[in-house]
């Protein structure tokens, strides 16, 4: 067993195939390390991708993109996604930090499938694939990768009321880290809040009462945890929710104790953690935007 | 019921809470927070004065579910649904309508794109809750089979799932009604466009003869959608000019296309129609005044035409099909003329129209755009719109005569 992974060897997700939950773990914690070198030199969205690095770690180790195909809503959230699939190094080497855009973009690799920025389209779009290939007698997985706060977006619900009807194989993972850019407002938080107190079991489920599926996953920056729900789920012949309690900004103590200022931030943000910052845009200046701590 | 039947989990969860008199476990409204109350004899008004009384000043969020027959106490519509919905007079005992429908463009696009997917297994249809509205009544449904999808009241749903089938390189065919298409802009613009996603629409009930009250005008589709880049949006003038653009639309992988069905009484033409949709077409060749006119307009452009020549005058008169783009080569020849007048079927702002004037601007011709105003008409005369904003062929005439 190596004691370090060469992330530069990772060309596609065929290189973790081969690897055991030890070697992942290691991965997840190179990945997670190469990208906040990244992001505080660079910018760019860090809670949201911090929180998803095991998950994006156990969906490529578990499913077989691109032939399983994947929709990450808003897609602000697939950097680790990239990491895996061809563009480690946009990610490692500091000149070439500019090769990839912030979102899926098929201009970049065939395991990106749509452009997207905006929130709530991935799980119709994931429908639309899921309806061609039911025609095309295909038997791939296809799989909609939604944040909580995407989820209450009109034409979220719309496909998540529209995609059991399919009666076949979609796979709805919903990645709860409690957030959107700032708090969630709505009764669907309070709900998924009792969902997770429940360890998934609190009556009137959601997704239960539109025919779903249910798994529900406490440890969602667990790769253990993830990769069994994720075999749970391949290859089923209905529609499956897999709910995800994740961790936004996971990893970087100054991003979990700063949601909001860190769902986006610019390049050269201040990673100390003995100040607490404002949510103020893109754009974080160590002038404008931190405050002390009152212990300071 | 929806206008016709129901489409989407929500509908199998809300038959097992009548099922179960309200009791079923996993109860959406309660799962988001909300008192519950369910009323199963809902066409009966103690139970509903019962119920209401019970939520009456109530402290929270409260949802009153009621079972209730649609169409009550008329026996043909509560036998037929989906027909009566909406209908037009008719007779209450039989139900049969009054006025017998006429040739419809709706009616050839059904009949039309029915007889393309029977050799064409990668059409499928979607549509938004309106399958009458595009002419699938429940006969060309069932006939489509599991390439008619109807995501129910869910436009930008519908629209984004074809974004999807085209990734998976089907041949989505999206049917909506022009005044809901509106409902679904981003998914057109972000969806479809920004992918530049291969999907097929046609819009219904379109320009001045689509329906006229305040909340249903079809007089808007073209502002929004012609000028959404990477969209081709095109409008034609006769029923074999229509389903040749729909032929072409399933077909063409290079860019979305969005075809407009013409509004009033079908228009049929015997001249072989010109394919090159992306061009206009030079309907009469004639010199100094040429007249633009898309879609339904083009009618009362052939007749302004016909009033000119027995004045002596030679109009040039254009069908334009395009409306997303102009076709500079043919307007380029226009540049010695002394007139352009352009006819948009719609509001002028963002019409084609407004593109002929631009590209021509002040290079030869007094270009002259005739349109809709940018208001919400209500309950109108398409007759009287026509005429207050001077779009009928006499005095499209009298203005090319200045």
């Amino acid at each position: 067993m190596e004691n370090k992974i060469d992330l530069s060897a990772i060309k596609s997700p065929a290189d973790i195939k081969g690897m055991n939950i030890a070697e992942l773990e290691l991965l997840s914690e190179e990945l997670r390390r190469a990208l906040i070198d990244k992001l505080a030199a660079h910018g760019g969205h860090v809670g949201p991708n911090l929180g998803v690095v095991e998950a994006t770690v156990a969906l490529h180790y578990v499913f077989d993109a691109p032939k399983d195909e994947i929709v990450f809503d808003v897609s602000h959230q697939s950097y680790v996604h990239k990491m895996l699939t061809g563009r480690i190094g946009a990610f490692i080497d500091p000149a070439r930090y500019d090769e990839v855009t912030g979102f899926t973009s098929p201009h970049e690799s065939e395991y990106d499938l749509f452009e997207i920025g905006h929130t709530s389209t991935s799980i119709a779009l994931a429908t639309g694939l899921a309806k061609a290939r039911d025609l095309n007698g295909g038997k791939q997985n296809v799989i909609a990768f939604i944040g909580d706060a995407s989820l209450g977006g009109g034409m979220a619900l719309e496909a998540l009321n529209f995609a059991p009807t399919l009666g076949s194989n979609f796979i709805l993972v919903v990645n709860d880290n409690q957030m959107s850019i700032a708090e969630n407002h709505g009764a669907l938080y309070e709900h998924l809040a009792r969902l997770r107190d429940s360890n998934g079991e609190a009556p009137d489920n959601i997704f239960k009462a539109l025919g779903y599926k249910y798994i529900y996953v406490k440890e969602g920056n667990d790769l253990s945890h993830l990769i069994k729900a994720f075999r749970e789920v391949k290859d089923s012949d209905c529609a499956v929710v897999v709910h995800l309690n994740t961790m936004k900004g996971q990893g970087l103590p100054v991003a979990e104790s700063n949601k909001e200022a860190f769902h986006f931030a610019g390049p050269e943000f201040c990673t100390d953690s003995r100040f607490e910052f404002y949510p103020c845009g893109q754009r974080q200046s160590d002038v404008d935007c931190r405050k002390p701590r009152c212990s300071l | 019921m929806s206008i016709a039947e129901n489409h989407g989990a929500l509908y199998e969860h809300l038959a097992r809470l009548r099922d179960s008199n309200g009791e079923a476990p996993d109860n959406i409204f309660k799962a988001l927070g909300y008192k519950y109350i369910y009323v199963k004899e809902g066409n009966d008004l103690s139970h509903l004065i019962k119920a209401f009384r019970e939520v009456k000043d109530s402290d929270c969020a409260v949802v009153v579910h009621l079972n209730t027959m649609k169409g009550q106490g008329l026996p043909v519509a509560e036998s037929n649904k989906e027909a009566f919905h909406f209908a037009g007079p008719f007779n209450p005992a039989t139900g049969a309508p009054v006025h017998q429908a006429g040739e419809s463009y709706n009616d050839i696009f059904a009949r039309h794109v029915l007889n393309l997917m029977s050799t064409d297994k990668d059409i499928t249809v979607l549509n938004a809750g309106t399958p009458g509205a595009i002419a699938f009544g429940p006969e060309r449904r069932e006939a489509a089979g599991k390439r008619f999808v109807d995501v129910g009241i869910a436009e930008q749903d519908c629209v984004t799932m074809a974004a999807g089938m085209a990734k998976a390189g089907q041949k989505p065919l999206v049917g909506l009604v022009s005044t809901f298409l509106q409902r679904a802009y981003d998914q057109l613009s972000h969806d479809v466009a920004v992918n530049n996603l291969p999907v097929a629409m046609v819009d219904f009930y379109c320009g001045v003869y689509g329906m006229n009250d305040v909340t249903h005008l079809g007089i808007f589709d073209v502002a929004m959608v012609s000028n959404i880049p990477n969209i081709v949006m095109v409008s034609a003038t006769n029923a074999e000019e229509y389903l040749a653009m729909i032929d072409w639309a399933v077909d063409e992988k290079r860019f979305p296309v969005v075809v407009r069905t013409p509004g009033g009484k079908v228009v049929h033409s015997d001249r072989p129609v010109n394919r090159d949709f992306l061009r206009y077409d030079v309907v009469e060749e004639g010199s100094d005044v040429a007249i633009i006119a898309e879609g339904a307009m083009f009618a009362n452009a052939m007749q302004a035409a016909s009033i000119l020549k027995e004045k002596g005058l030679t109009p040039t008169v254009i069908n334009p099909r395009i409306l997303s783009d102009v076709d500079r080569e043919t307007l380029d020849k226009l540049v010695d003329y002394k007139m352009v007048i352009t006819v948009d079927d719609g509001i002028l702002n963002g019409g084609f129209g407004q593109k002929v004037a631009a590209y021509l601007g002040s290079r030869g011709p007094e270009v002259v755009c005739l349109g809709l105003k940018n208001e919400f008409m209500d309950r109108y005369k398409a007759m009287d719109v026509l005429r207050e904003n001077g779009m009928l062929p006499e005095q499209i005439a009298a203005l090319a005569m200045k």
